[in-house]
């Protein structure tokens, strides 16, 4: 672990009520339940959730990325501009230059019929018109040096399909950072990879976000990657926060029953102290059977009145059932948040989980 | 990539040409013997020719040998063959041997026998094969050149008509090929240039009225065949439109002053030859049905890039929208319109058979069906030829614009050669 900057100041980008709504043949489903959120700059905010939870959704509205049977409420605020309700020549000039994102699937993120120069050079040429061709070409050789992508100038002129999945990722996280971006988006940048290939990824990835001091966002699924990386984590349950605070503190201290149970569900070996979250782990826990949280994810279009997770939530109380809970600062640790009606220690809860189970 | 495209070429054109060259093979084995199985004859008739010239006739077209030699006779011609000499309407395009002649046969070289005249084929070199082949009459000193003789498929010889039996198949091929590809061309370019960017524009708009309309559009013209489409637009148009514009603009607007009189109707090609609005109705009736396919074609293949995850790439960089369209979505977008243009030829082709009867024209397609219910052997043969020659060079066009377009392609067929 090293030392990272913290959320301080003003930030870089700021989600207000964002609800994100499907329009699909059954009905309208509500992938994202009103999350407000800050991004401060510099910092690397992990973002963790199950499948559907609304974690990638939030950010594809970001950059006006969504299916176009989904429509938006909210707002979120980049450089004085709501990008919910841009026009698409202002949005244009602010994604890819100021903020970018990469993708979770590199074998079909990049475009098999064009070669590598081709989708790299466009990538710079449609935010600076004045570059010439030999320039641009010069710079994207460069920075498919940067993410150690051996013999670039051979790779430029090669197709995707030439290409495995680890150089592919490289590849769309050199696009991803030519314009040198304020904020960077990894959507489960390692999900499509294997395993030694991630540690690759992410290396990669930390070595450019400490190097350039950009805001990254990480979604994904591991919360070993998050513990790794993160200065600052998001749970997300059913499209809602549950929990937001600093990496260390959450995963020592979590205080919200989803984020216990998640992490009772991780698979740990016992060797890697170096993680937060494994010292975390009761002892009956690292010897039993890998828990899992009993039911699934409710479905979007029947929500529960109360707590999303109230059904699966062994800690639940009557109200629960009845009332949500918001996103509030815990009493002792104000700059953390979560959305939960229990104040009981890590502990308490913890036990409670483990008693019935 | 040009250097790498060229070795890809020529190894991939060489690999097709065996390839092709094998297919023709089976089909014409195929065609030959099902139309010989079938029952019938080209020599039948009414009244049945006098057994003499039955029997010449018979000789003349091969028919008396077994079915073996007649297809090595219709591939490779035959040299050395005997028949009686009188009554048959081959006679003139074979040449009696001097007596003492040595003769090459299929059996090895023999005398000439006394008690029948023998014949054999008059070859001529290539150049003059060629020649005629392609129609000139006179070689370049101005000298006619022979015609065509019994010397085989394998030097351009699709023989007599069995039917209309002093006309070479040869030169209905000359004459109703380009009477077909009159119409083709202009059809099939009026459903690529419109239905291309009808699909786009349906894929662009998905779901909202305009790629509706789009959809109407292209589900009328695959199902509406054209055999209703012909009459019914030479009603509407040569018939209607001019008295519809007259009281459009005459009687109900009063723009113009102007008569009566059916500009229209020469629209119908037999009408009057010569002018472009002959163009309008075999064009309408034949492009419909290709526009329909092509734009559910183009807005399939455009939908398909437009939902994927590299066309969000391309959003996600911030590149504008008509360059997403041009640079990331129209080559995948286009690739079913492609691979549909190579069982494109077959549609025409069928499709020029209503349009040859209902607007009158000499084409392939007219003398195909005659053949086919004349029992005119050759004649069968020579357009079966033709159109598969067509198929199998669109397929190759079809597969090298398919490898051109697509560098997986490209790199999987180019890897042996």
């Amino acid at each position: 672990m090293t030392a990272r900057t913290t959320g301080t100041g003003q930030p870089i980008l700021s989600m207000r009520e964002l609800v994100i709504a499907f329009d699909t043949p059954d009905g309208v489903v509500e992938a994202v339940n009103g999350i407000s959120l800050d991004l401060y700059p510099g910092e690397v905010l992990g973002i963790v959730g199950e499948s559907g939870s609304g974690k990638s959704q939030s950010w594809m509205a970001t950059l006006g990325l969504l299916a176009d049977n989904a429509s938006t409420q909210g707002e979120v605020t980049f450089d004085g501009h709501n990008l919910l309700d841009l026009d698409s020549r202002t949005l244009n000039t602010i994604r890819g230059q100021r903020i970018s994102m990469v993708f979770q699937d590199p074998m079909t993120s990049l475009n098999p019929y064009l070669d590598i120069g081709t989708q790299m050079i466009e990538a710079l040429g449609t935010h600076d018109r004045s570059l010439n061709r030999a320039d641009a070409r010069r710079r994207c050789v460069e920075m498919l040096d940067r993410v150690a992508i051996p013999d670039a100038d051979r790779r430029m002129r090669q197709y995707p399909h030439e290409l495995s999945g680890g150089m592919r990722q490289r590849v769309m996280i050199a696009i991803a950072l030519l314009n040198d971006p304020d904020v960077l988006i990894a959507d489960e940048p390692t999900t499509a990879l294997d395993v030694t290939i991630q540690a690759e990824i992410l290396d990669i990835l930390t070595e450019l976000q400490r190097e350039r001091g950009m805001a990254v966002v990480f979604i994904t699924h591991d919360l070993g990657v998050v513990a790794e990386l993160c200065s600052r984590v998001c749970v997300m349950y059913a499209g809602e926060l549950v929990e937001v605070g600093p990496v260390q503190e959450v995963f020592e201290d979590a205080r919200h029953p989803y984020t216990l149970s998640l992490m009772r569900a991780t698979p740990r070996t016992t060797n890697t102290g170096s993680s937060a979250a494994d010292d975390r782990a009761p002892d009956a826990a690292k010897r039993a059977a890998l828990y899992a949280i009993p039911g699934a994810p409710p479905n979007m279009r029947l929500r529960p009145p109360g707590c999303a997770f109230e059904p699966r939530c062994r800690c639940a109380e009557p109200r629960c059932r009845t009332e949500a809970p918001a996103l509030e600062a815990l009493s002792d640790q104000p700059h953390r948040h979560k959305a939960c009606f229990r104040t009981g220690s890590s502990e308490d809860l913890s036990r409670e989980l483990l008693d019935v189970g | 990539m040009s250097r790498t495209w060229g070795i890809f070429f020529m190894g991939y054109a060489f690999q097709r040409f065996g390839q092709m060259m094998v297919i023709v093979l089976i089909a014409l084995l195929a065609v030959f013997t099902t139309q010989r199985l079938a029952p019938g004859g080209p020599f039948d008739g009414e009244r049945p020719p006098p057994p003499k010239i039955l029997k010449n006739l018979r000789a003349y077209y091969d028919m008396d040998l077994s079915m073996p030699a007649q297809f090595y006779s219709y591939l490779f011609g035959m040299a050395g063959r005997a028949i009686e000499p009188g009554g048959s309407p081959g006679e003139a395009y074979w040449i009696a041997l001097p007596p003492e002649a040595e003769v090459t046969t299929l059996g090895g070289t023999q005398k000439r026998s006394d008690d029948s005249v023998l014949f054999v084929r008059q070859f001529c070199p290539w150049g003059q094969w060629f020649g005629r082949m392609f129609g000139a009459k006179t070689d370049a000193e101005g000298r006619p050149l022979p015609t065509l003789r019994k010397c085989g498929i394998i030097r351009g010889d699709f023989g007599l008509s069995m039917v209309r039996r002093s006309i070479y198949v040869n030169d209905y091929v000359r004459d109703g090929l380009p009477a077909t590809l009159k119409y083709a061309v202009p059809s099939l370019l009026f459903a690529l240039l419109l239905g291309i960017p009808m699909g786009f524009y349906a894929a662009y708009r998905q779901n909202k009225p305009a790629d509706f309309v789009m959809v109407t559009v292209g589900m009328f013209g695959t199902i509406m065949p054209n055999l209703v489409m012909a009459p019914l637009l030479v009603f509407l148009l040569a018939f209607q439109f001019d008295g519809f514009l007259h009281w459009l603009l005459v009687e109900k607007l009063e723009w113009i002053e102007l008569g009566r009189r059916q500009r229209t109707l020469n629209w119908i090609p037999a009408g009057k030859t010569g002018g472009v609005m002959h163009y309008v109705l075999p064009t309408l009736v034949l492009g419909t049905g290709l526009l329909g396919r092509i734009v559910r074609l183009s807005r399939a293949g455009a939908l398909e890039a437009l939902r994927s995850n590299y066309v969000r790439t391309a959003r996600a960089k911030g590149l504008p929208a008509h360059v997403i369209l041009f640079r990331h979505v129209l080559k995948p977008g286009i690739l079913p319109v492609v691979t549909y243009m190579a069982p494109v030829t077959a549609v025409i082709m069928t499709g020029s058979l209503i349009i040859e009867q209902a607007f009158s024209l000499p084409g392939l397609g007219r003398q195909f069906i005659t053949a086919a219910t004349d029992r005119d052997y050759t004649l069968l043969m020579g357009t079966t030829v033709i159109l598969l020659l067509a198929v199998i060079l669109l397929n190759f066009i079809v597969d090298l614009a398919y490898s051109w377009l697509d560098p997986r392609i490209r790199r999987a067929g180019g890897g042996r050669s």
